[in-house]
């Protein structure tokens, strides 16, 4: 696998992006609406210029702007699939993928291939107009693999695809990439596409990366609001009330008081993330350690390979993840009064 | 004011707007027999302004189009504060009477005006009273009917489609030649056959630059201009010739558009 690696600067009126990655395997950015990350595949692509920054893939500098060097889309090798496919209307199918053959970049010979990998021989002689989303994006990519790029960058492939076409093309695209060694950035909102990629998370943030780490550790302990909101873990926001202790906070969160693992001063707002896996669950407040406490009822219960979410209503909303056998052993159920439990050191501080 | 008042209301207005269009043309074609026509078009005077106008009309055109659509796609891709003071500058002989543009064209490249004594001591011959004049003054008063289609047709290029062939490893060219040329066809050959349309009426401008001459700088509508005084029959048959002609330039360009006919 080829690295991906770039540092980039841009400031657009008051809107800033600024940050560095060094990428070597298939990675999901995530993050939300105007956070910038259509921004920065542009700024990867050269399709948008940093004002200081530089690319490099698989060791080469394609973009270093101290060097005044900035390679034109066409010579940089990424390929990049737009959320809404652009594909060339006056182009039948097989000519769209054949395009980058066409123009010099892949083989032609691959063609054939590429159409047969994502189902697409039988509409070779289509026109973009007579597809539906689906098709589309289906040649959309197809087109970018023929060009033989370094890295496949997508923004949102799967956001105009219905619930049931989404797995099948994204189970299709990751053979391929697999296949064919090229490794993935993939722009999206979809928690399931971003920790279903099996590789690195990004997540921006207003033109910053705020966490970056693998899928696994993300989902299962966020750090960031929106990377919580992603793997659906609990994330709130308060003011700090006291100081307790040096490095402690008493955050005020609703008509909870929790303490939790920081140094700010009194009256700054704090947003907090507590991980499903670092809450516990009992059925009457017991006597423990962990300091922080929301006393309530069960308000739904879902179960999975990876465990059972049981969410608890009370002053606030809260979700742990526990064992099945747990889950019987309690005898929680929906309408059960619950309380959930975590330490200080589970709260993270975004 | 009532629905049905309102529905009647744009009707009438509708009907008389295109009553007072449509009236001219029927009376140029019910004034003239199929008898008359053939007449008129055996004259070699007719004849002779029919093979110019043609010949100004589709030059004009032509060379409209290479400059006008470079300049077009330049005014697509360029995003200058300038951009629109100078397209109002580039689209305002469409806007000028024909005459006002002719005479600028005399005091431009007029003998002893501001481009004639160059052109003198560069050995080239003097442009007014030619035909050259003829497609000159077509291309100043047509051309910013290209200009105008041919901008509308490249920026309806979607930009992302651009940019999808630059990351596919086209340049500039190639993208330009294979995505744009071919995507802006339908709007760019409907523009240019308008502007030929427009170039085969051009009379104002080609009289006072061009002069009137027969069989040299006497396009159609200059020959219907002086023969109505003589011939009425043959400015006429000349009329219904060029309405004809106009009318197929325009459907055509309708058609290249992909408009119902």
């Amino acid at each position: 696998m080829s690295e991906l690696r770039a540092h980039l600067r841009l400031r657009r009126g008051a809107w800033q992006l600024e940050l560095e990655f060094a990428l070597d395997g298939h990675t999901a950015l995530v993050g939300p609406n105007g956070s910038g990350k259509t921004t920065v595949l542009d700024l990867l692509t050269g399709l948008a210029a940093p004002d200081q920054g530089a690319v490099w893939v698989a060791g080469d500098c394609v973009l270093d702007t101290a060097r005044r060097l900035a390679l034109p889309p066409a010579r940089r090798r990424l390929g990049y699939v737009f959320q809404d496919a652009a594909l060339f209307g006056h182009l039948s199918v097989a000519q769209n993928v054949g395009y980058g053959p066409a123009v010099g970049h892949g083989a032609a010979a691959q063609v054939d291939e590429l159409l047969g990998q994502f189902e697409l021989t039988e509409l070779a002689a289509r026109r973009p107009l007579e597809l539906s989303a689906g098709e589309r994006q289906r040649v959309a990519v197809a087109r970018a693999l023929a060009a033989e790029p370094r890295w496949l960058l997508l923004d949102e492939p799967f956001a105009a695809l219905d619930v049931a076409a989404r797995p099948l093309l994204r189970a299709r695209l990751l053979a391929t990439l697999e296949v064919r060694g090229v490794p993935a950035l993939l722009v999206t909102h979809d928690a399931e596409e971003a920790f279903g990629l099996g590789g690195e998370v990004l997540v921006l943030e207003a033109g910053r990366l705020v966490e970056q780490g693998p899928a696994e550790r993300l989902a299962a302990s966020p750090s960031s609001a929106f990377g919580a909101a992603l793997a659906q873990s609990n994330h709130y926001r308060g003011q700090v009330v006291a100081s307790p202790a040096p490095g402690q906070a008493v955050v005020q969160v609703a008509s909870l008081r929790w303490t939790v693992p920081t140094p700010a001063a009194v009256g700054v707002p704090l947003a907090l993330v507590v991980p499903p896996a670092e809450v516990l669950l009992a059925t009457a407040p017991p006597a423990t350690s962990a300091r922080n406490q929301v006393v309530g009822v069960v308000a739904a219960v879902q179960c999975t390979a990876a465990g059972c979410r049981v969410t608890v209503q009370g002053a606030v909303r809260i979700t742990a993840l526990v064992t099945p056998a747990a889950l019987q052993e309690l005898g929680l159920a929906v309408g059960s009064p619950a309380v959930a439990l975590f330490k200080v050191s589970a709260v993270k501080i975004c | 004011m009532s629905d049905r008042l309102f529905g009647c209301a744009l009707r009438l207005l509708a009907g008389c707007y295109a009553g007072l269009v449509a009236l001219p043309l029927l009376a140029l074609l019910l004034h003239a027999t199929p008898a008359t026509l053939a007449a008129a078009l055996r004259s070699p005077v007719v004849w002779q302004a029919v093979g110019l106008s043609l010949l100004t009309a589709t030059a004009a055109t032509l060379l409209v189009v290479a400059g006008a659509l470079p300049l077009a796609w330049l005014l697509t891709r360029q995003v200058t504060r300038w951009r629109g003071l100078l397209t109002t500058l580039l689209e305002l002989p469409a806007a000028l009477p024909p005459a006002v543009a002719g005479l600028g064209l005399l005091l431009a490249f007029g003998r002893y005006q501001l481009l004639g004594p160059w052109l003198t001591r560069c050995g080239l011959p003097p442009v007014a009273l030619t035909p050259a004049a003829v497609v000159l003054a077509q291309m100043l008063v047509a051309g910013p009917l290209f200009l105008r289609a041919a901008r509308a047709a490249l920026e309806a290029v979607p930009p992302r489609v651009l940019q999808a062939s630059a990351v596919l490893g086209a340049g500039e060219a190639t993208t330009f030649r294979r995505i744009v040329l071919p995507l802006a066809r339908p709007g760019l050959l409907g523009g240019a056959l308008v502007t030929w349309a427009r170039a085969l009426g051009e009379l104002g401008a080609t009289l006072l630059f061009a002069g009137n001459l027969p069989g040299w700088t006497q396009t159609m509508p200059s020959a219907i201009f002086v023969t109505w005084q003589v011939d009425r029959t043959a400015a006429v048959s000349l009329s219904v010739l060029l309405l004809l002609l106009s009318a197929g330039a325009l459907l055509l360009a309708r058609r290249c558009a992909g408009e119902v006919l």
